[in-house]
């Protein structure tokens, strides 16, 4: 399915050194890891080209055995990860190149019409919160603008190279980036009774506080509710592959995942049937304060 | 680019909504549906104080500055109406938390101007002094609200009422006749601002540029054939100022309250108003080409005798010849005012006819205009002292100055346009002398000098003794630009011989301070002005 066209390698020891203070875990190694990430943030393109796996154990050759461990099992399930720039955004931006990447190598007709659909009831349901519309339909069209392009068959049609060389493109990936963030906060208000009690545990204000805050603003990081919310709103399952020094009391080491399956009732057929059965095509390595793409053998 | 496109897109949609839907109290009196968008990196917008806060009425004029990555990164907001606010700076800085990006502020790419100006408007009628940007102003209005509440009145009144359309060039003209006074009041204010401290020393101040701006606007009425209305103005001025100064000598027309501190100042202002005023003309007399330079010369002096009422004469002395000049200084002040008022658009023309009546205002609202500049700070501490004062006076400025309202814009455009100013001068010299202080207070202190007579005119004590300081200071920054072709104008109206008539009255013997209180007509009504004129004995006008 992947393009190898991405797996060029030379970003791979580039960046690689940038997070050998992974090795150790901690809330102190996660503040430090922010810090160098927002420093070296410049120098990782927004969505970087793929790597194997193996290029991630590289980064823990002295760190904890747990990860070494977990990073193996890893190995045995996926074939390879893409970086994207921690720069707060880097789940929204994970998801925008992953789904943009999934459509263009599956073309897939009835998925683009589902969440085009999708995409209108976010601005409904924006139109309906107050938002003024401009505020909002540029970052629409973009996205829209994108999801038209992957598709081929047309003249607008872009390729692989062109996905990734318009990711790395700041008024592009940016744009669809406030783009989810826009459905994102969307979703949370107009389902804030929902969501009301895990924002509290986030943050000390409301609903509509935590959107204004956490939510709508680049560069803020995401956090479950972020992915709930916008898996929720455009119907897209998401599975998040947890890297950390947790380990499991049976002694086995794991390595846990979540899957964030959409609770609308509108399935669409693609992925209908039970939530057990339901396989998401987009995976995200979660490494404590940073998301990545990882690609399924 | 794309990103540029798109920022064009938005920023058309955003135009759209602000000039059809705009915020409430909220304008964009340059714009147009028409407006070619895709030039405008800045927006000027306008912003009503809002009902039933102390800026009531009061039009200010914002500047928006849209930067490359908008909507991701604010607009850039700041305030070009001088206001007296605890979360508004100086230099028109807002501190509002939508206006800064996370984690610092909370601007988010949902936002945008409408509910931007929105914000503002809300700041406006209910200031955060817990997150003050103001120190001064937060610790008035958390705890002296009365005195805030003055100064922001106080301030709304000078700088932002009258012409809201400052821009418009046409109300540039008018201000600038009208402004002379106003302009005169800016650098006196300066000059007070300095000398704010001593009050006595702003009084005096103020008595030179009362009869500077007399002087001044006697002279620019002559000159200002051209302009009627300004040349209504001064001719009202005049006749009120000589009325008052007849049925008011040694009187002093500012509120009751202030008249006693004032008259004290006024007398010793005046005194050393007249002392400036003969050392200007000395200047003058030194360097006639170098008129500007002189004035800054003077101004410094100026400030100093401000400061320090005894070497405050001398320097008035150093005014005064100057203004001796002025007749000339006058109308390049006056071509400086125009292009004051311009950039006190907001001062209106209301302002500055009120101007020359706010002239004793002036000095606050002076201080409270320059906040841009570094004195300002110091104005406005010492105008703190003298709010009261100033308000009484201030009030009654307004009215008598019929709408000068570019005193702080003068005060802007003395430094960056003084240039263009001079072809305004030549149609407006006169009138414009008001509306730029320094060029129009020198000009006036130079008019004074030969017009000593016409301190009569004086509507405000203070406002003169604030022309003559202000004229001093900003006559000195804006005449050396100005001053070559205000010289030479100045020259062709005679400015010369009563230029040498102040060089050879050293020392200003009489000084008339004419408090021409059309607003403290309200008391009395219309536009009865209250002049105090002191007449002091000159050898100016034995020279004259």
């Amino acid at each position: 399915m992947q393009n190898q066209e991405g797996c060029d390698g030379g970003g791979g020891g580039a960046t690689s050194c940038e997070f050998e203070d992974w090795g150790s875990f901690g809330d102190e190694a996660i503040i430090q890891q922010k810090s160098e990430i927002s420093d070296e943030a410049q120098k990782i393109p927004f969505v970087a080209d793929k790597e194997p796996i193996s290029a991630l154990a590289a980064e823990y050759q002295s760190g904890s055995p747990i990860l070494l461990e977990k990073i193996k099992i890893l190995g045995e399930q996926y074939a390879a990860i893409r970086r994207t720039r921690g720069d707060g955004n880097c789940f929204f931006r994970s998801f925008m190149f992953s789904y943009l990447e999934h459509i263009l190598n599956s073309q897939d007709q009835a998925e683009v019409d589902r969440i085009k659909a999708k995409v209108e009831e976010c601005r409904k349901t924006l139109q309906s919160l107050g938002y003024t519309d401009f505020t909002f339909e540029d970052f629409f069209a973009l996205f829209l603008e994108q999801l038209d392009s992957v598709l081929q068959g047309s003249e607008s049609s872009i390729s692989h190279d062109e996905l990734i060389i318009r990711s790395r493109d700041q008024s592009i990936s940016d744009y669809v980036v406030m783009f989810f963030r826009f459905v994102t906060t969307g979703e949370i208000r107009k389902r804030s009774e929902f969501f009301e009690p895990f924002v509290m545990g986030l943050s000390n204000g409301t609903v509509e506080q935590f959107c204004k805050s956490a939510v709508e603003p680049m560069g803020e990081e995401s956090d479950h509710v972020h992915i709930t919310a916008l898996s929720d709103a455009l119907g897209v399952p998401i599975r998040v592959v947890y890297l950390d020094r947790s380990s499991c009391d049976t002694g086995g080491v794991s390595v846990n995942h979540h899957d964030f399956i959409p609770t609308t009732s509108d399935l669409p057929n693609s992925i209908s049937g039970s939530t057990q059965s339901i396989q998401p095509y987009i995976t995200l390595l979660y490494r404590p304060g940073h998301y990545d793409i990882l690609y399924p053998k | 680019m794309a990103q540029a496109a798109r920022l064009n897109l938005r920023m058309q949609k955003e135009l759209k909504l602000l000039l059809n839907d705009p915020p409430p109290g909220a304008s964009l009196p340059l714009l147009s549906v028409d407006s070619d968008i895709s030039s405008l990196s800045t927006i000027h917008a306008q912003i009503e104080g809002p009902e039933e806060s102390v800026y009531a009425k009061g039009i200010f004029d914002i500047k928006i500055q849209i930067p490359e990555r908008y909507p991701f990164q604010p607009p850039s907001v700041t305030f070009a109406t001088p206001i007296y606010h605890p979360n508004i700076d100086n230099g028109g800085r807002i501190c509002l938390d939508i206006l800064n990006l996370p984690p610092k502020g909370a601007w988010q790419p949902s936002l945008n101007i409408s509910t931007v100006l929105t914000s503002i408007g809300l700041l406006l009628t209910e200031p955060n002094p817990d997150d003050g940007l103001m120190c001064e102003a937060s610790r008035e209005y958390k705890y002296n609200r009365q005195a805030f509440d003055q100064k922001a009145r106080l301030m709304t009144e000078k700088y932002a009422k009258g012409g809201a359309g400052g821009n418009g060039s046409s109300t540039q003209d008018v201000q600038t006749n009208l402004n002379p006074s106003m302009t005169e009041f800016r650098e006196s204010e300066k000059s007070r601002l300095e000398v704010s401290e001593s009050i006595s020393s702003q009084k005096k101040p103020w008595g030179i540029s009362q009869k500077l701006s007399l002087e001044s606007s006697s002279s620019s009425q002559n000159k200002d054939g051209d302009r009627e209305v300004s040349e209504v103005h001064n001719d009202l001025f005049l006749s009120d100022q000589m009325e008052a100064i007849g049925k008011r000598k040694g009187v002093n027309i500012i509120p009751d309250e202030c008249n006693l501190s004032r008259d004290k100042l006024h007398g010793s202002r005046q005194k050393l108003s007249l002392e400036s005023s003969c050392q200007i003309q000395k200047r003058d007399g030194h360097d006639k080409e170098n008129l500007v330079s002189n004035h800054s010369a003077f101004r410094d002096p100026q400030s100093a005798s401000v400061a320090s009422s005894g070497s405050s004469v001398l320097q008035s002395n150093k005014c005064s010849q100057q203004m001796l000049h002025p007749p000339q200084t006058s109308e390049l002040v006056a071509g400086g005012a125009n292009m004051s008022t311009k950039q006190s658009c907001q001062f209106g023309e209301k302002q500055s006819l009120k101007s020359l009546s706010s002239a004793s205002h002036g000095p606050m609202t002076l201080s409270n205009q320059q906040p841009h500049k570094d004195f300002i700070d110091n104005d406005r501490m010492g105008n703190c002292s003298t709010v009261a004062e100033c308000r009484k006076i201030s009030s009654v400025g307004k009215r008598l100055s019929l709408g000068y309202k570019g005193s702080t814009q003068v005060k802007k455009t003395e430094n960056k346009e003084n240039v263009a100013p001079v072809s305004q001068v030549d149609k407006i010299p006169l009138s414009t002398p008001q509306s730029y202080s320094t060029k129009r207070g020198i000009e006036r202190i130079l008019s004074l000098g030969p017009l000593t007579q016409l301190q009569g005119s004086n509507d405000n004590n203070s406002q003169l003794f604030v022309h003559a300081e202000n004229l001093s200071t900003a006559s000195s920054m804006t005449l050396t630009k100005e001053k070559q072709s205000n010289q030479e104008q100045a020259a062709k109206v005679g400015g010369k011989s009563e230029v040498q008539r102040v060089e050879d009255l050293p020392i200003p013997e009489a000084v008339i301070v004419l408090d021409s209180e059309d607003s403290e007509d309200e008391k009395d009504g219309g536009l009865r002005s209250k002049l105090l004129a002191r007449k002091r004995m000159g050898k100016w006008r034995v020279k004259a």
